[in-house]
C-alpha cells in the first residue's frame, strides 16, 4: 500500500545503502533497525532514513517521528567523546546534576574546536544505582564518582588523544 | 448493514438511547448538548489529545475522555459540575499560556476554535507564566502559512495529512514541550512531499496553518486603473461562499456573487464554469482517442487537480502516461482570457489581469506549475484566491451582498453547462465526461446525464458502463488517503496486461473542491453533502447540460481552437508532467 | 569448588570483569569459577561467594586490585581469613547467606558482626582483640552484613555455617571461650528467623545466568512441564487467580483477570509482551531478574502464552539494559534447542515463540498502549483506552502485557500451588515482592520479603538503616508516579492498600531513601524535570501542566511567595490528574501532593531564605 520514498540524494552513497541492505533485522522492527544504525554510524544519517524508508516501505516522516522521539537515536553525529551522566533519582541524590554542570563547564573550557568534539548526554537510571553516582566516558562507565575524579577521568579522555 | 443496537445511558439526568459504540460526545449531540473539544474534528479519529471534552462517570475513578469514551449500557453520566469546569478552564488556560494569544493579527481571529473557547470560558488573565518557542514561520510552499508558535498540538493536521491525504508530509516531531508538526527532519514544507491541498488548514483548529492572504495585492490591481481585471469563480464556490455569511451549506448565490464582484470593481466577470465545459471537450476527446483510436494508454485519469497531479508526479510518475494532458479549468479560463477575450475585445493581454476564487489552496501553487502556465505569453493567471478570501475582500467592501439582486456573468467566458458546475464535487467530472463522450461514442443526442453509482461520499466508486454494448469501467477516488489502493491494483492489473479501469477520476479533497481546503471552515461530511446537493441542483437547473452544447464553448472552437485536439488547442490547452522528487532535501 | 561471582551490570560496573580474570588466572585449575548474576547485595559488588568443603562459605565483597591479592594468598592459598589489609583497602565479609549443606566438626572460623548498626564498626577494635585471644590469626574476621540487623552481636561458626545472634558486648567474652573449647551455644538462642522470603529471587546469584542446563538442575522449566503435561489454560489461569497475584509493574492489576479478559477474546492471533521497560528511576528489580535469572521470566512468558492462548511472545527492554538483552536473547534461543519455544512444545500441541524488541529511551514506553506502539515501530506516544490491549492490542490483536517480576512469578504459582502463594501477604496484596532499595540506605540492595511486612524492617533491620550519621526523613516509593512515606509512618506494611490510603503507591518496587538533608520541594523539581522530559507530549495537561509546574518550583525555589506558587501548583497538578491522557500525567501529581501534604515546611523554607539573603 505504500508508496516507495526513494531519496534520490541518497543514490550518492552506495555505502549507505550496502549498509540497510545488509542490516540483519527481522523487517518488522524498525527500532531495531534505528539501533543498528545508530551503533555503526552513531547517528542516523539522513540519507540511511531514506532507505529505511525504502526498505520498510514506509514514509520517511515516519522514521523522523521515530527518530526524534526517542532519546537513544540522533539525527546529527556526536562528538568523538561522549560522556553521559546518569540523571536518575539516586544518582541525582548524589549530586549527579553537579557531574552534568561540570561537564559542561569542561566542554566549554577547551578550545573552541575541540568543543564541538564533546558530546553531554543524560540517561534516566541505567539500574546500577548501588553504585550511584556514575557515568560513561567514551562507553567506559565510572561508578562512585566525585568531583575529584570526574574531572581526572575527564582529563584523562583529551589528554589521551593529544598523544595520539 | 447489520441490525444496530442501541444501548442506554443518562447524562447529566436525562435519560439517552444511543447506538452501540457511540462515544458520550456523540451522545450528548444527540440531546442537543455540546461538550466542549478542542482536538477532536468530527471528520478524524479522536485521538484524546487536548483532555477539554472530560465528564465524570459514575463508578469510574478519572474523568474520561467524552470523546473517546464509548457509552456503556446504563452509564450515568455528568458533562458539567463545578469541578469538571474547572478541570477544563485550566488546561485552557494551559494551553494559552504557551499560546502567542495575538487574535487581531491573526487568519483565524474570530474563526478560530481556541478563541472561542477562551471567550466562552471567560479566561480573562494569563493564568500561567507565558512561553513561546519562538519557532521561525513557514512561508515556503507560497500557498500556506504555518505560524508553528501558534500550534496546540492536536494532531488533526498530522492525522489528516497522513491517513487523510497518505501524503506525509506533516508529522510529529520531537517530544513533550519541543513536540512540532513538521516535515520530516529540519526541512521546509516545500521541500516535504505537501502537495498544498489545504486540508491541514481546513482541519486546523487555530491559525497554526492557514491559506496565503493574497487579498492585498488583488485590491491593488483593482484600484489601479491601467489594468482590466477579470476574475472566475470556480464550480464549487458558488454554494460554499454563504457559509461565511450566514447561509446554511449549499445555498446557491452564483448571482449574487457575480453582482459582488462587479461592485468589488472587477471589470468582466467569468465563470470557471465555463473552462470546466472546455476542459470536457478536449477530455472527452481524448479519451475517445484512447478508447476507440488506441492513442494512448488507458486507464485515462484526470488532472485538473492540481494537488492531485503534483502527488502523482511525486509519488506515482509511472502513471504519467495515463494523464489527461488537459490543463484544469482554471487554467483554460486564465489563457483563454488572455487570447482569445483578448483579441475579440481588442486588448492588450498585458493589460489583463486573471484572478480565480477558487476553493482551494493548490490552485495557487499551479499558476506557476510548468511553463505551460504561461501559454499565452504572460502568466495566465494571476493570483487566486480562496474562498475564504472573498469572504474578507466582500466583508471589507461592506457590501451586503447577499442581498443583492442576482446578475449574470459575463460573455465570451461566462455560460456554462451543468456538466461544467459538476466538476465541483466529487465523480463530477467523470460524470460531465461521460455526458459528453456519450454523445462523442454514440452521437447521442438525450445520453444519460446522472450516475448515481459514482455519486456520494465513499471513498473509492466504481461503476461499469454500457455505452452502445461497450463496457466502460470507471472509478472515482476522492481523499488522496483513497487513491493508493486504486492506483496498486491498476499496477498490477497493469502487469498482468489487463485493463482495471478505463477512466478514473481523482480528488485531493473528500468529496471534491466543495470539500477543499480554502473553503469556509467547519467542514464535516454533513456540510459536504449539503454542498454537494447545492451543485447537484445547480446542475438540474441549467437547461443545457452537457458541455458539448455550451453556446459559448461552441463558439470558441468555431471561432478559434477550430477543434477538440487541434493544435492550437494543444498549445494553449494541455501540459506536460514530469517526475519530481519526493524530499528536495 | 565453586566461585560464584556476581557478574549482573551493577556487578560489572564495579569492576567484576578484573576480579573475574584474575581468580581465573590464579584459580582457573581448581576451581570452578561461576558467573552469575547478582546476588542482590549490589553494595558490595564485585563479590564473589565461595563454596567449597574445606573453607568457610562466606561472601567476599568489594573486590579490587588492591585487595583481591590479600584474598588469594590468605584464603584461598592458606585457608584463612585474610589479614587487615584486605580490610582496608575496601574489602569486606559477608555472612549468613550460603546455600551450603551444614556440617558438623571442631571450629575453623568464626565472623562477628555487631549488627546493631550505626554502632557497628565502633566496637569492632575492641571484638577484634577479644577474639584474638582464642583463636588464632586468620580464623575470625569481622562480618559486614549478615542479612539482618538491629539484632546486637551476631556470629557465624565454620564449617557449621550457622548464625546465631542477640548477643551483648558483655557476653561476647564468655561465648569466645566456650566456643574456642567447642562448646557453648545450646545456652544461646539460636537466632534463625529469616527476615527476606526468596521465591522469586530464589536462585538469583545462584547459577550462571547464561546456562539453561544450571536452570533446570534449579528447577527451570518444570512448572512449564507440568503445567503442558497436566495443566488445561483455564487451570493455569484459576491457580493464578487463587494465588491473588497482583501486576508487579505498579498498578497492581489482578494479573489472573487479565489473563482471562486477553483469553476470552475470539480474536485471533493473540499476543503476550514482557514488559522490561523498568523505567522508575532507582529502580533495578527487573534488570536483575532478567540478568540472574532469564529462564524463569522466560518461562512465565510461555506460561502466559500459554493460559490466553497467544503463540507469540515479546520482550519489550530498555535500550540501557544491554546486559539484559544479551542474556534474555541467549535465553530464548537455548530454551528454542531444548524444545520449550517452538513448534508444539514438548508434545503439547502448544506452539510458542518469542521476540525480542528495544526500547530507545522513553519512560512513557512502560505504559501499555505506548509500548504497543514502540513495538510496531512508532512512536511511544499512549493512546486512549478503551479498547484495552486485551481486546485491541498489538497489531489490533488482543494483547497481554505483564511486568518482568510478574512473569516471574508465575513458575513458582505453578510448583507451589496458588493456595501456598496466597498465604503469604496480607489482606489483597499477596505473596513476595521484589524491592530495590538505594539513596541514602546503608547497604543498597535487592530484597524479596512477604508484603505486608511493615517498610520498617525492610529498611532498618534488613538493609541497615541509613548510614551513620544520616537522618531518616521519608522513604521515596513508586518513583515519579508514587509519593513519600516520611519516618513518622514508617511502620506502615508493604500492601498496595496501606501505600494507597497514605497517597502513595507500591509501584513497581523502587524504594529512595531519603535524609533530612533533602528538600523535597527541590526534590520534585527533580521529578518534575523528570515528567518534562518524559512527557511524550501528546496531551495538553501533562505536556504543558509539567512544564508549568516545573516553572512555578523553579520560581518557588528562587523565592517567589510559597503560598501563591502553592496555590497554582495545586490547580495544576489537579488539572492534570484529572485530564491527563495517560498514567504518566495522571500520576505526575501524586509526590507532589504527598509532598505537600506530609512537608509543607519545606514548601515554605524557600521563600524565608530568599528574605534574609535579600539585603
Ligand atoms: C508512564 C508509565 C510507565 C510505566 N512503566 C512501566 C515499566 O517500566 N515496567 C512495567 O512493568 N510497567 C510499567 N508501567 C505499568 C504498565 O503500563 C503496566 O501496567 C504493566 O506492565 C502491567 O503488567 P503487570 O500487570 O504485570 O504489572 C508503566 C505505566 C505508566 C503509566
Ligand atoms: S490562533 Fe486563535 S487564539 Fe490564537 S491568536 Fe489566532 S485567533 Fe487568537
Ligand atoms: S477584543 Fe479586546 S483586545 Fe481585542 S480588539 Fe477588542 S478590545 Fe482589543
Ligand atoms: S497541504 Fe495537504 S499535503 Fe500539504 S501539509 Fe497540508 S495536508 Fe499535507
Ligand atoms: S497546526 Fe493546527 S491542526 Fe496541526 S496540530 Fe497545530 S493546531 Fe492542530
Ligand atoms: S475541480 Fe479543481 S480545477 Fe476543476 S473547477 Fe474545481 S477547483 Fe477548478
Ligand atoms: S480537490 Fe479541488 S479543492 Fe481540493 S486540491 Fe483538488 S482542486 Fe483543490
Ligand atoms: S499524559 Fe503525558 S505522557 Fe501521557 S499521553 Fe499525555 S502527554 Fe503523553
Ligand atoms: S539512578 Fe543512576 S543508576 Fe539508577
Ligand atoms: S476533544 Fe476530547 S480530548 Fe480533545
Amino acid at each position: 500500500m505504500q508508496r516507495i520514498y526513494l531519496n534520490p540524494a541518497a543514490v550518492s552513497h552506495p555505502e549507505m545503502k550496502k549498509f540497510v541492505d545488509g542490516l540483519q533485522v527481522e523487517n518488522d522492527n524498525l527500532i531495531l533497525a534505528l539501533h543498528a544504525v545508530e551503533n555503526h554510524f552513531g547517528y542516523i544519517p539522513r540519507e540511511v532514513a531514506a532507505f529505511l524508508a525504502e526498505r520498510f516501505r514506509i514514509p520517511m516522516a515516519r522514521i523522523y517521528e521515530v527518530i526524534t522521539f526517542y532519546h537513544y537515536f540522533r539525527t546529527k553525529p556526536p562528538g568523538r567523546h561522549l560522556i553521559t551522566v546518569c540523571n536518575g533519582t539516586t544518582c541525582w541524590l548524589f549530586q549527579s546534576e553537579k557531574l552534568l554542570q561540570m561537564a559542561h563547564e569542561f566542554k566549554t573550557n577547551l578550545p573552541e574546536e575541540k568543543q564541538r568534539e564533546v558530546s553531554i548526554e543524560e540517561v534516566r537510571c541505567i539500574g546500577c544505582c548501588a553504585l550511584a553516582p556514575l557515568a560513561y566516558i567514551d562507553g567506559q562507565l565510572h561508578p562512585y564518582l566525585n568531583a575529584e575524579i570526574f574531572q581526572q577521568e575527564l582529563e584523562k579522555v583529551i589528554s589521551c588523544e593529544d598523544k595520539a | 448493514m447489520g441490525q444496530e443496537k442501541y444501548i442506554h445511558c443518562t447524562i447529566n439526568g436525562i435519560p439517552c438511547e444511543v447506538v452501540e459504540g457511540s462515544t458520550i460526545l456523540e451522545a450528548a449531540q444527540q440531546i442537543y448538548l455540546k461538550i466542549p473539544t478542542l482536538c477532536k474534528h468530527p471528520d478524524l479519529v479522536a485521538t484524546g489529545a487536548c483532555g477539554i471534552c472530560i465528564v465524570r462517570v459514575k463508578g469510574m475513578a478519572s474523568l474520561p475522555r467524552a470523546c473517546t469514551t464509548p457509552v456503556e449500557e446504563g452509564m450515568e453520566i455528568i458533562t458539567h459540575d463545578e469541578e469538571i469546569v474547572n478541570v477544563r478552564k485550566t488546561v485552557l488556560e494551559l494551553i494559552l499560556s504557551t499560546h502567542p494569544n495575538s487574535c487581531l493579527t491573526c487568519g483565524r481571529n474570530q474563526s478560530c476554535e481556541l478563541q472561542q473557547l477562551a471567550s466562552d470560558f471567560a479566561i480573562r488573565e494569563s493564568a500561567f507564566a507565558p512561553f513561546l518557542p519562538n519557532l521561525p514561520v513557514d512561508r515556503s510552499t507560497g500557498s500556506l502559512i504555518f505560524e508553528f508558535d501558534k500550534c496546540i498540538k492536536c494532531g488533526r493536521c498530522v492525522y489528516v495529512c497522513q491517513e487523510m491525504q497518505g501524503v506525509w508530509a506533516l508529522s510529529f516531531l520531537n517530544r513533550g514541550m519541543n513536540t512540532r508538526m513538521a516535515p520530516a527532519g529540519d526541512i521546509e514544507l516545500a521541500e516535504a512531499p505537501c502537495v498544498r491541498c489545504g486540508q491541514c488548514s481546513a482541519h486546523c483548529p487555530t491559525g497554526a496553518i492557514i491559506e496565503l492572504d493574497e487579498t492585498a495585492e488583488v485590491w491593488q490591481l483593482l484600484h489601479n486603473p491601467d489594468y482590466h481585471v477579470v476574475v472566475q469563480i470556480a464550480p464549487s464556490v458558488r454554494v460554499t461562499v454563504g457559509e461565511e455569511f450566514g447561509f446554511p451549506p449549499g445555498t446557491n448565490l452564483t448571482g449574487q456573487i457575480y453582482a459582488v464582484l462587479r461592485r468589488l470593481g472587477f471589470d468582466a466577470i467569468f465563470d470557471t464554469n465555463f473552462a470546466a465545459d472546455v476542459t470536457i471537450m478536449e477530455e472527452a476527446s481524448e479519451f475517445v482517442e484512447r478508447f476507440v483510436h488506441d492513442k494512448g494508454i488507458l486507464p485515462l485519469i484526470t488532472s485538473c487537480c492540481p494537488s492531485w497531479v503534483d502527488f502523482m508526479e511525486k509519488m506515482y510518475p509511472d502513471f504519467i502516461p495515463h494523464f489527461s494532458s488537459t490543463k484544469s479549468p482554471q487554467q483554460i479560463l486564465g489563457v483563454l482570457a488572455k487570447t482569445y477575450y483578448s483579441a475579440k475585445k481588442n486588448i492588450d493581454p498585458s493589460r489583463i489581469k486573471v484572478i480565480s476564487i477558487m476553493p482551494c489552496t493548490a490552485k495557487k501553487y499551479e499558476l506557476t506549475r510548468s511553463h505551460e502556465m504561461y501559454a499565452s505569453g504572460y502568466k495566465d493567471v494571476d493570483i487566486a484566491l480562496t474562498t475564504r478570501e472573498l469572504a474578507r475582500m466582500i466583508r471589507q467592501s461592506g457590501i451586503d451582498f447577499a442581498k443583492l439582486p442576482p446578475e449574470k456573468a459575463d460573455s465570451i467566458l461566462g455560460e456554462y453547462s451543468g456538466a461544467g458546475t459538476a466538476f465541483g464535487y466529487t465523480g463530477g467530472v467523470m460524470e460531465a465526461a461521460l455526458r459528453t463522450a456519450q454523445f462523442f461514442l454514440t452521437g447521442s443526442k438525450m445520453p444519460r446525464l446522472e450516475f448515481a453509482e459514482i455519486r456520494g461520499l465513499k471513498g473509492v466508486k466504481e461503476a461499469s458502463l454500457n455505452f452502445n454494448g461497450k463496457e466502460i469501467r470507471v472509478a472515482v477516488a476522492h481523499g488522496l488517503g483513497h487513491v493508493s489502493d486504486v492506483l496498486e491494483r491498476v499496477r498490477e492489473a497493469k502487469a498482468r496486461g489487463e485493463i482495471l479501469y478505463h477512466f478514473i477520476e481523482v480528488m485531493a479533497c473528500p468529496g471534491g473542491c466543495i470539500g477543499g481546503g480554502g473553503q469556509p471552515y467547519g467542514i464535516t461530511n454533513e456540510v459536504r453533502k449539503k454542498r454537494i446537493e447545492g451543485l447537484y441542483q445547480d446542475d438540474r437547473s441549467q437547461k443545457v447540460r452537457c458541455s458539448h452544447e455550451n453556446e459559448e464553448v461552441q463558439e470558441l472552437y468555431r471561432s478559434f481552437l477550430e477543434k477538440p485536439l487541434s493544435e492550437k488547442a494543444h498549445q494553449l490547452l494541455h501540459t506536460t508532467y514530469h517526475a519530481r522528487p519526493i524530499y528536495r532535501r | 569448588m565453586k566461585i560464584r561471582l556476581n557478574f549482573d551490570s551493577n556487578a560489572i560496573a564495579a569492576g567484576a570483569a578484573y576480579v573475574g580474570e584474575a581468580l581465573q588466572r590464579e584459580l582457573g585449575k581448581t576451581w570452578q569459577i561461576i558467573k552469575v548474576g547478582t546476588n542482590g547485595l549490589s553494595y558490595a559488588d564485585p563479590q564473589i561467594e565461595v563454596e567449597a568443603e574445606h573453607l568457610p562459605a562466606v561472601i567476599f565483597g568489594k573486590l579490587n586490585a588492591h585487595n583481591i591479592a590479600y584474598l588469594l594468598e590468605d584464603f584461598f592459598q592458606h585457608g584463612l581469613f585474610p589479614r587487615e589489609e584486605f580490610f582496608r583497602s575496601g574489602g569486606c565479609i559477608l555472612g549468613g547467606r550460603t546455600f551450603m549443606k551444614k556440617r558438623g566438626g571442631a571450629i575453623t572460623h568464626i565472623l562477628v558482626s555487631d549488627t546493631s548498626l550505626p554502632l557497628q564498626d565502633k566496637n569492632r577494635a575492641y571484638v577484634l582483640s577479644l577474639l584474638s585471644r582464642f583463636f588464632s590469626p586468620g580464623q575470625y574476621a569481622w562480618a559486614l552484613d549478615f542479612g539482618f540487623y538491629n539484632r546486637g552481636f551476631a556470629i557465624e561458626i565454620f564449617p557449621q555455617s550457622e548464625v546465631y545472634a542477640g548477643f551483648s558486648i558483655e557476653e561476647l567474652p564468655e561465648l569466645f571461650g566456650l566456643l574456642s573449647q567447642g562448646q557453648g551455644l545450646a545456652i544461646h538462642k539460636r537466632f534463625s528467623e529469616p527476615l527476606q522470603l526468596r521465591l522469586v529471587s530464589k536462585n538469583c546469584g545462584r547459577m550462571s545466568a547464561e546456562s539453561i542446563e544450571e536452570a533446570l538442575q534449579l528447577g527451570g522449566y518444570d512448572a512449564l512441564q507440568t503445567s503442558l503435561k497436566k495443566l488445561s489454560p483455564e487451570a493455569v489461569i484459576s491457580e493464578v487467580e487463587k494465588s491473588g497475584l497482583r501486576g508487579r509493574g505498579g498498578a497492581g492489576y489482578p494479573t489472573a483477570l487479565k489473563w482471562k479478559l486477553t483469553r476470552q477474546e475470539k480474536n485471533f492471533p493473540k499476543y503476550v509482551i514482557c514488559n522490561a521497560d523498568e523505567g522508575d528511576p532507582g529502580a533495578f528489580m527487573d534488570r536483575s531478574l532478567l540478568e540472574s535469572d532469564p529462564h524463569r521470566v522466560l518461562e512465565g512468558l510461555i506460561l502466559a502464552g500459554y493460559a490466553i492462548g497467544a503463540e507469540q511472545g515479546y520482550f519489550y527492554i530498555r535500550a540501557e539494559y544491554p546486559l539484559a538483552t544479551q542474556r534474555i536473547r541467549r535465553a530464548v534461543e537455548e530454551a528454542r534447542q531444548y524444545g520449550f519455544l517452538g513448534k508444539n512444545i514438548l508434545g503439547s500441541g502448544f506452539s510458542f515463540d518469542v521476540k525480542v524488541r528495544l526500547g530507545a529511551g522513553a519512560y512513557v514506553c512502560g505504559e501499555e498502549t505506548a509500548l504497543i506502539a514502540s513495538l510496531e515501530g512508532k512512536r511511544g506516544s499512549p493512546v486512549p483506552r478503551p479498547p484495552y490491549p486485551s481486546q485491541r492490542g498489538l497489531y489490533g490483536k488482543p494483547t497481554c502485557i505483564n511486568n518482568v517480576e510478574t512473569l516471574a512469578t508465575i513458575p513458582e504459582i505453578i510448583l507451589r500451588g496458588g493456595d501456598y502463594f496466597s498465604t503469604i501477604g496480607k489482606g489483597k496484596s499477596l505473596g513476595t515482592k521484589i524491592f530495590a532499595v538505594s539513596g541514602q540506605i546503608a547497604k543498597t540492595q535487592l530484597v524479596e520479603v512477604p508484603m505486608g511486612m511493615p517498610l520498617k524492617i525492610l529498611i532498618y533491620d534488613i538493609c541497615g538503616g541509613l548510614p551513620a550519621g544520616k537522618q531518616l526523613k521519608a522513604v521515596q516509593t513508586g518513583g515519579p508516579s508514587g509519593g513519600f512515606v516520611p519516618a513518622s509512618l514508617l511502620d506502615i506494611p508493604l500492601t498496595y492498600e496501606d501505600f494507597l490510603a497514605i497517597g502513595s503507591i507500591i509501584g513497581s518496587g523502587g524504594l529512595i531513601v531519603l535524609d533530612e538533608s533533602v528538600n523535597l520541594a527541590e526534590f520534585m523539581l527533580f521529578y518534575l524535570n523528570f515528567n518534562v522530559d518524559e512527557s511524550c507530549g501528546k496531551c495538553a495537561p501533562c505536556r504543558i501542566g509539567g512544564f508549568q509546574l516545573r516553572h512555578l518550583y523553579q520560581e518557588l525555589l528562587a523565592g517567589a511567595d510559597a503560598e501563591r506558587q502553592i496555590a497554582k501548583i495545586k490547580r495544576i497538578a489537579y488539572a492534570m490528574k484529572l485530564a491527563s491522557l495517560c498514567g504518566l500525567g495522571k500520576a505526575a501529581c501524586n509526590p507532589i501532593f504527598s509532598s505537600l501534604h506530609f512537608f509543607p515546611e519545606d514548601y515554605k523554607l524557600w521563600a524565608k531564605k530568599n528574605i534574609s539573603t535579600v539585603p
